[in-house]
């Protein structure tokens, strides 16, 4: 790849300042408001560096949780919370079916984040306005609004949003919310060493995905599929799109990702008419009980 | 509950570290029982004035909650 053009403005190593769109020399993606911005992260590539955990702790200042070793793998941070917004998984495969010599382990490993879902079933829940869309079409929970309710939490399908017990408040990813404003990429996609997470306009990415599972397919990799792009699963239930969609090459439960996630308020019509069945049924048959004849009642 | 003192210079959401005057410095995470709004610490910090801060270690975290949080009254003195 070569050197963007704009690099050439910038020889020395020794700034004086923040370069201005900063995010066209990382990733070649001006970062505009109006325009739909997410991740894509290509589980191929992901080496487990954690690399993108740190990045985010330390880019929004999250305190490490879970302290000691949970036993899963390499696997210590072991699910997205409130303190933890990127989440690499570790999926050892042991049992031969993978094609590995004897006592050698295929790995699967991802990087788990907030969809960011084009119908976000957490912002539908959210009675407060806390949860909002930005202007780069991502989700963020404002934290001097969030009354922590906890709404959110049940309503996401992926299990992301989590109620903090420090604060008592909902968090989850920003998609570095402040870095965007300021021209900058994501902290998780700019520190991968690999681009296994890629940050752009999400058209672009599905584009470039769509590219690279075929790309996959051509390499012999034909269990390659694309999970929470349009038309594809993850995007299912009135979803329809995840902003932060991925490539897997198993089951969506292996990645501990659900096959087809719906959004809770599908189930709302379905629910209030069938609560309004039941009312309807205990109304008449109450009717019927006390309007029966007086000799029969006793 | 125990009390320190210093400048905030990290701020993010309701979170903020404080460094105090040895050099070392903390990360805290605003309790909602606290007299201060998240939205206040990047006034702080951008002022860059001296605060107290009394708190208690959160559990299962490197970090501790903030009770309360409040401007030293002498910091034009001690300066």
């Amino acid at each position: 790849m070569g050197v963007h053009p704009r690099a050439q403005d910038y020889p020395e190593s020794f700034l004086p300042g923040v370069i201005p769109d900063e995010s066209e020399l990382t990733v070649g993606t001006k970062i505009e408001p109006g325009k739909r911005y997410g991740f894509f992260t290509d589980t191929t590539l992901c080496i487990g560096c954690k690399a993108c955990e740190v990045a985010c702790k330390e880019w929004n200042s999250l305190p490490a949780d879970n302290m000691g070793l949970s036993g899963m793998s390499y696997d210590n941070t072991v699910k997205l919370s409130a303190d933890t917004w990127r989440h690499v998984m570790f999926v050892e495969k042991v049992d031969g079916a993978t094609g590995m010599q004897p006592f050698q382990s295929n790995w699967l490993m991802m990087s788990d984040v907030c969809k960011h879902c084009k119908n976000a079933p957490c912002l539908e829940a959210c009675p407060t306005g806390a949860l909002f869309r930005t202007e780069f079409d991502t989700v963020v929970v404002q934290q001097d609004i969030c009354n922590g309710c906890g709404y959110c939490v049940p309503s996401c399908p992926f299990g992301v949003v989590e109620l903090s017990m420090a604060d008592g408040k909902a968090h989850k990813c920003t998609l570095c919310y402040d870095r965007l404003k300021g021209g900058l990429e994501p902290a998780c996609a700019k520190s991968c060493p690999t681009d296994s997470i890629l940050f752009g306009e999400v058209d672009d990415l599905v584009e470039r995905a769509g590219k690279r599972v075929e790309e996959l397919h051509e390499r012999g990799v034909t269990d390659a599929y694309l999970y929470g792009a349009p038309n594809t699963p993850g995007a299912t239930g009135g979803l329809e799109q995840l902003n932060a969609f991925f490539l897997l090459t198993d089951r969506p439960e292996v990645y501990n990702l659900p096959p087809a996630p719906t959004r809770p308020a599908n189930r709302l019509a379905p629910g209030l008419l069938a609560g309004m069945a039941a009312m309807a049924g205990l109304t008449l048959a109450a009717a019927a009980i006390f309007s029966a004849p007086g000799e029969k009642r006793r | 509950m125990p009390t320190l003192r210093g400048v905030i210079t990290v701020v993010q959401e309701g979170r903020f570290r404080l460094a105090y005057a040895d050099g070392r410095s903390k990360l805290f995470v605003l309790s909602s029982s606290a007299p201060v709004e998240p939205q206040d610490l990047p006034l702080l910090q951008r002022a860059q004035a001296r605060v107290s801060v009394r708190y208690e270690e959160a559990e299962d975290l490197l970090a501790a909650i903030a009770h309360d949080l409040r401007m030293e009254e002498n910091e034009g003195k001690s300066r």
